[in-house]
């Protein structure tokens, strides 16, 4: 051991940080000291010169941050291996001669914080890897990744940081992740996407090659899109993923009650670690001059990077709305991010509460309010919650009419031809029922039914008598219910006639048996007409 | 689990997925489908019908359509722009007449569908005799399970 070491001081003691010591001379094996910076072209995105035109403005150097770095000698053994740091520079020890062909080798692999590696389609790790000589160094030995191949290391470099701000409020990094990319090459999924199974990791689209320069659609510079898919992964590993998937759009405002909040979640948490980064890695963040709430996706690989889609959630139409609209649920979780002081809270209610919440029901926007209920830990007031909410339409709360759930009740009838909105939601996660009174006439005909369903409604009508027996019901007017679109799911009795007159209810409730895309919470509005007691005359 | 165990198990997966990207928490799609396609079989040097459709998901105040040539290509007839609002399951086609050009070419067709300061692109492209390349070709060999590209 005495006679290996001493060579090895000397080396280092002559390379400094440099590496091997001088040129020429003898080829005498021995440890020598090698250190460096590994960096990548990072591409940043914002505004382009053309009004409202967003994409890559710029390469940006960036280090490579804690990577698995490898000296490998010329029979392709590892003699060498270290990390790089927060700057990406590295310092190791290696063994070899001094004219000896040898490499250094920098994985797309992290080996600090959370372990994240970047593969491609055959599951061979990617890598960065510049050919080097020990004794032809005077200096530290530089690595930069350009072009395409800097996508897997920009990828590396965003879920290390998205790792981060999991360990800030989780107290641990999450599990490994590893993501799925080839350089010119889109994934089996057609698109870039999270899968639980298949294996599972997040699969990014790689555009493809013409010529020499990849074009398309590629995603491994978009930092939003790569952060939305890890929402998916938080989801997949601390909360609970229940989205059936698929294509969908943000203004689709019928989404399934699933795929809007994993969506919409997911998008927020893109925001969300966007407004992190701002604050503690700033470094790190590629956007310039964009809200963080913002989300662009680039539909061409080329460097001008042309606009694909562009929106801030902070700033949707008002129209988008409903908890059956991803949009709308990004915007009510970042109405409760507000200044960030909140993210606490809601990563208390997505991964404590709402996974307890989920044993009984589907994820979505409703059983992330009962985790938030649920969960003692939450600080927020409710009149700020509630108001976090409202503004996307989402009434979690008791309606006008919360005294009406007993015979007794309510004495104000509602008047044929008019309309009363309600929300078959209560408080204490209790089951909501309504009856609403009406006076009816013998021989008369009524059409009692609930329309306008909003936010995953889905309704049970029953007439019954002051008795309390059920004269008529319907549970859904469509045969074949398929979406939160306000009327499939909406309850009719086309013609309750009552053999006398005197008061009758109508008694709306939640089905027994429902559907998973559908809601629990939701409003609604219910009518009674009055019909004619003669058929209009047909005319020919 | 082996590559090739590997290989298969994502061959089997993505099999029983189906074409889309069902049971995949996929990236959000834009509110347009656009599709472009020649309507006869191209042949260098002759003229060609091009079909450009695009189909909104959503009513959208303001949807562009444009089509974007070769400098070196002309169009003989037809239109290769529109800008209007569509309704949802609004269908729209361009069509224009252009001589396919002996060496290659890549046409892209692009809609913009726009609500504000909210934009969604979607792109189709069409080729004629250009031969894409694949990236399998451009792969370095992998070796021990890491795939090295060398660098400066």
């Amino acid at each position: 051991m005495r006679l290996l070491l001493a060579p090895a001081v000397l080396a280092v003691a002559l390379g400094g940080c440099g590496g091997g010591g001088g040129g020429g001379g003898d080829d005498t094996r021995s440890d020598f000291a090698l250190s460096g910076t590994v960096h990548y072209g990072d591409r940043v995105y914002g505004q382009l010169e053309e009004a409202s035109q967003y994409g890559f403005i710029r390469t940006e150097s960036k280090p490579v941050r804690f990577a698995r770095v490898q000296i490998l000698n010329a029979d392709g053994a590892v003699v060498g291996e270290a990390a790089t740091d927060e700057l990406g520079m590295y310092r190791l020890t290696a063994s070899g001669g001094r004219r000896e062909s040898m490499r250094l080798r920098v994985l797309a692999h992290t080996v600090a914080g959370t372990p994240v590696t970047v593969k491609d389609f055959s599951a061979n790790v990617l890598a960065a890897a510049k050919a080097f000589t020990p004794g032809t160094l005077d200096g530290p030995l530089h690595v930069a990744v350009t072009g395409d191949l800097a996508g897997a290391f920009n990828m590396l470099d965003v879920y290390a940081a998205a790792g981060e701000f999991v360990h800030e409020r989780h107290g641990s990094f999450p599990p490994a992740l590893t993501v799925y990319w080839q350089p010119g090459t889109t994934p089996p999924g057609g698109t870039t996407y999270f899968c639980r199974f298949c294996p599972a990791g997040i699969f990014v689209l790689g555009g493809r090659y013409m010529g020499d320069a990849i074009t398309g659609d590629s995603d491994h510079f978009d930092d939003d899109v790569l952060l939305h898919e890890y929402g998916h992964f938080l989801e997949h590993m601390f909360g609970v993923l229940d989205s059936p998937g698929g294509s969908h759009t943000l203004f689709d405002l019928s989404q399934d009650l699933r795929l809007a909040w994993s969506e919409g979640f997911s998008s927020f948490m893109a925001g969300a670690i966007k407004a992190w980064m701002t604050e503690r890695r700033h470094a790190t963040l590629s956007s310039q001059d964009l809200p963080v709430s913002s989300y662009l996706d680039t539909d061409d690989g080329s460097a001008g990077g042309g606009q694909g889609l562009y929106f801030d959630f902070d700033a949707i139409a008002p129209w988008l709305r409903h908890a059956s609209n991803e949009s709308a649920v990004a915007k009510v979780l970042w109405n409760l991010h507000g200044d960030g002081a909140g993210m606490d809270d809601i990563w208390e209610a997505f991964s404590h509460g709402m996974p307890l919440a989920t044993t009984a029901y589907p994820a979505s926007l409703e059983t992330f309010w009962d985790g938030w209920q649920a969960s003692e830990l939450i600080a927020s007031p409710m009149p700020e919650t509630l108001a976090a909410f409202a503004e996307r339409d989402v009434r979690y709360d008791n309606d006008a009419f919360e005294l009406d759930d007993t015979f007794d009740a309510r004495s104000v009838v509602l008047a044929k031809g008019q309309a009363e909105a309600h929300n078959l939601f209560k408080h204490q996660l209790a089951a909501e029922t309504d009856l609403i009174p009406f006076e009816a006439v013998a021989g008369i005909a009524y059409r009692i039914e609930t329309y306008d369903l909003v936010n995953g409604a889905d309704t049970y009508l029953r007439i019954k008598d002051t008795a309390g027996n059920t004269l008529e019901e319907n549970g859904n007017a469509a045969l074949q219910p398929d979406a939160n679109d306000g009327c499939a799911l909406a309850s009719r009795i086309d013609a309750f006639m009552p053999v006398r007159a005197d008061r009758y209810y109508v008694e709306v409730t939640r089905p027994t048996v429902t559907y998973p895309w559908a809601g629990r919470y939701g409003g609604y509005r219910l009518k009674i007409t009055e019909l004619p007691t003669e058929a209009p005359m047909e005319c020919p | 689990m082996s590559r090739l165990g590997f290989i298969a198990l994502l061959a089997v997966t993505v099999s029983a997925l189906g074409a889309s990207a069902a049971a995949h928490a996929g990236k959000i799609s834009a509110p347009v489908h656009i599709t472009i396609e020649a309507r006869s079989t191209p042949q260098p040097g002759r003229l060609a019908d091009v079909a450009v459709t695009v189909v909104s998901l959503a009513d959208i105040p303001a949807v562009s359509i444009e089509v974007d040539l070769p400098d070196d290509l002309a169009v003989f007839s037809g239109d290769t722009h529109w800008q209007g609002p569509m309704h949802r399951s609004e269908s729209r086609t361009l069509g224009f007449t252009l001589r396919v050009p002996e060496g290659g070419a890549l046409i892209q067709a692009r809609a913009l569908a726009r609500w504000g300061e909210t934009t969604f692109g979607s792109t189709a492209e069409l080729r004629f005799g250009t031969d894409p390349g694949t990236a399998r070709h451009r792969m370095p060999r992998a070796h021990n399970g890491i795939r090295e590209f060398p660098v400066d």
